[in-house]
């Protein structure tokens, strides 16, 4: 049977109708994501495939989590497992189970890839030196890690985070503050970072900025920075003992530097219960 | 048997001769050669991502070279006409389709034992280790997911080209790896009937992703329980005997037309 030359032509601009769709779809999914975090290294690929990237980057930053979990995937919860489910069980990694101490560097080539497919990924620079200067006892390829970051990122007041937070582990507490000082600057015109996020670490900031100062003689710059931190989070009464005591006394109730330890080396687990996996 | 022995030597044969088998182990090494060479913020020691890249790499080597070595086997011989004096000879059609899959698989299952030590040296040479009683349940694991895919690519093979054959299993197996260990979830808000529907592929298809060890292997878990292991590979087996029964029954009457050729 011939085909008629009208229902060719029908099925061309069918064809074409689809793939403007699938076209149009791809594009409303991108335009969705954040806009990139930096000018830095903005060029023509990156501009093209700008979204991919992130989305390419996250990924693999959602590998590492993967890595340092020890590969336990999320898994489906039923109510009653079928035969399928169980031996899913079975034959995957099952647990809570997390990296410990040395072992915890497996997750760095998830991390570097990320920040090779897309430079402006501030969470995987944070992430990697985060662990280099503290589980992996390699800060001097932390401050490697952040000063590519900064690099890449001038603008990203995370940069300036990580690298004041890192100074203050080294005990280099003047390099700090300068360093907590120009991410708090930046930290106003801070694109791509949602605004709870950005009120967050400007707390955190101005704790550490706040410890930063107690220790280098500062106490009533310090008292600033507490009471900039209780403005944005009232409920902090420790804070506000710590900020009246500075204030009345010149003196806190605890050591600056047990308290900036304590916080530098926390990391509590996001996913502390085993039913998360 | 004979008979099928011999259909299956003539695939490894045939096989070794063309230059995909090649291109492909080619290709695959020297990707692994570029992760390994990686400068990794000046870190060394670093495994996991070597096994996992690595085994990812097999996987879909193994994939791509079982599809296309199974899915041409049938298709080939009708084309070229060899399927005339073959038929003619003393082979019944259950022996061409079980020769040609152990031929398949055969190729498949050698060419990744050699990935599986090749990844295993490259480990060793870095510092890190594998568990060899694991590694041997992954690969037999391994084996039995490409017994599945061959069966499904001779299967649609005995009525298709092999371009649509080859199409159609990769969709087929893709999807039933990556995406029917989500079909409950999917089910759980779906209507009564979507409900009945997307549970009965569920139950149907192949559930490919439980011959993946690649995660245990590559985060140093401890190797399968015996059961749950011999249970998988029996269901693998299953399979793949239900789907070269089904090819059986879609090519035992088959007609072939020399003017059709």
């Amino acid at each position: 049977m011939k085909s008629c030359a009208p229902c060719g032509a029908l099925r061309v601009w069918l064809a074409a109708v689809l793939l403007w769709a699938a076209a149009f779809s791809l594009a409303c999914r991108l335009l969705e994501m954040p806009p990139p975090r930096s000018e830095a290294g903005r060029n023509f690929a990156s501009m093209v495939f700008g979204g991919v990237r992130a989305e390419v980057s996250e990924g693999l930053f959602g590998q590492a989590d993967l890595v340092y979990h020890k590969g336990v995937r999320a898994a489906p919860r039923m109510k009653k497992p079928d035969w399928f489910a169980r031996m899913r069980l079975q034959s995957a990694p099952y647990g809570h189970r997390h990296l410990r101490d040395d072992d915890i560097v497996e997750i760095m080539p998830w991390l570097y890839l990320a920040t090779r497919v897309d430079p402006g990924n501030m969470t995987a620079y944070s992430v990697a030196a985060y662990w280099l200067a503290g589980a992996a006892g390699r800060p001097e390829l932390a401050e490697e890690v952040l000063n590519e970051a900064l690099r890449n990122n001038p603008g990203d007041y995370r940069a300036y985070m990580e690298k004041g937070r890192l100074a203050m582990k080294l005990g280099q507490y003047s390099k700090s503050a300068r360093y907590l000082d120009a991410a708090l600057a930046r930290l106003p015109g801070a694109a791509g970072v949602d605004g709870e996020q950005k009120r967050h670490d400007g707390a955190e900031m101005l704790v550490y900025l706040g410890l930063a100062r107690e220790i280098l003689g500062a106490p009533l710059a310090a008292a600033r920075c507490y009471r900039a931190v209780l403005e944005l989070f009232p409920g902090r009464l420790k804070l506000q003992e710590r900020m009246l005591a500075l204030e009345k006394t010149g003196h806190s109730p605890s050591s600056p530097e047990e308290q900036a330890r304590a916080m530098l080396y926390r990391h509590g687990d996001v996913c502390a219960q085993a039913e998360d996996h | 048997m004979r008979n099928t022995l011999v259909i299956a030597q003539a695939v490894w044969i045939e096989t070794l001769r063309r230059k995909d088998l090649y291109v492909l182990a080619a290709l695959l090494a020297a990707l692994l050669l570029v992760f390994v060479s990686l400068d990794i913020f000046g870190v060394r020691s670093m495994v996991s991502y070597i096994k996992e890249i690595g085994l990812l790499m097999t996987w879909v080597f193994a994939w791509i070279l079982v599809i296309g070595v199974s899915v041409r086997q049938l298709p080939q011989e009708e084309k070229s006409g060899t399927i005339f004096p073959l038929l003619a000879k003393p082979v019944t059609r259950a022996e061409l389709i079980t020769g040609k899959w152990i031929g398949a698989l055969g190729v498949a299952v050698a060419s990744t034992l050699v990935l599986y030590i090749l990844l295993a040296g490259i480990v060793a040479a870095r510092g890190g280790m594998c568990n060899v009683a694991l590694m041997l349940e992954a690969w037999a694991l391994h084996a039995c997911f490409m017994a599945v895919v061959a069966a499904m690519g001779l299967l649609f093979s005995t009525r298709m080209n092999s371009d649509a054959a080859a199409t159609l299993t990769g969709i087929l197996s893709f999807a039933s790896f990556a995406l029917l260990p989500r079909v409950p979830e999917l089910a759980g808000g779906a209507g009564s009937l979507q409900k009945t529907a997307l549970m009965f592929v569920y139950y149907a298809l192949p559930h490919l992703e439980l011959f993946d060890l690649r995660q245990r292997l590559a985060h140093d878990w401890e190797a399968m329980p015996l059961e749950p292991f011999l249970m998988i590979g029996a269901y693998g087996i299953l399979v793949s005997t239900a789907l070269l029964a089904l090819g059986w029954l879609a090519y035992r009457r088959k007609m072939f037309n020399r003017d059709q050729m």
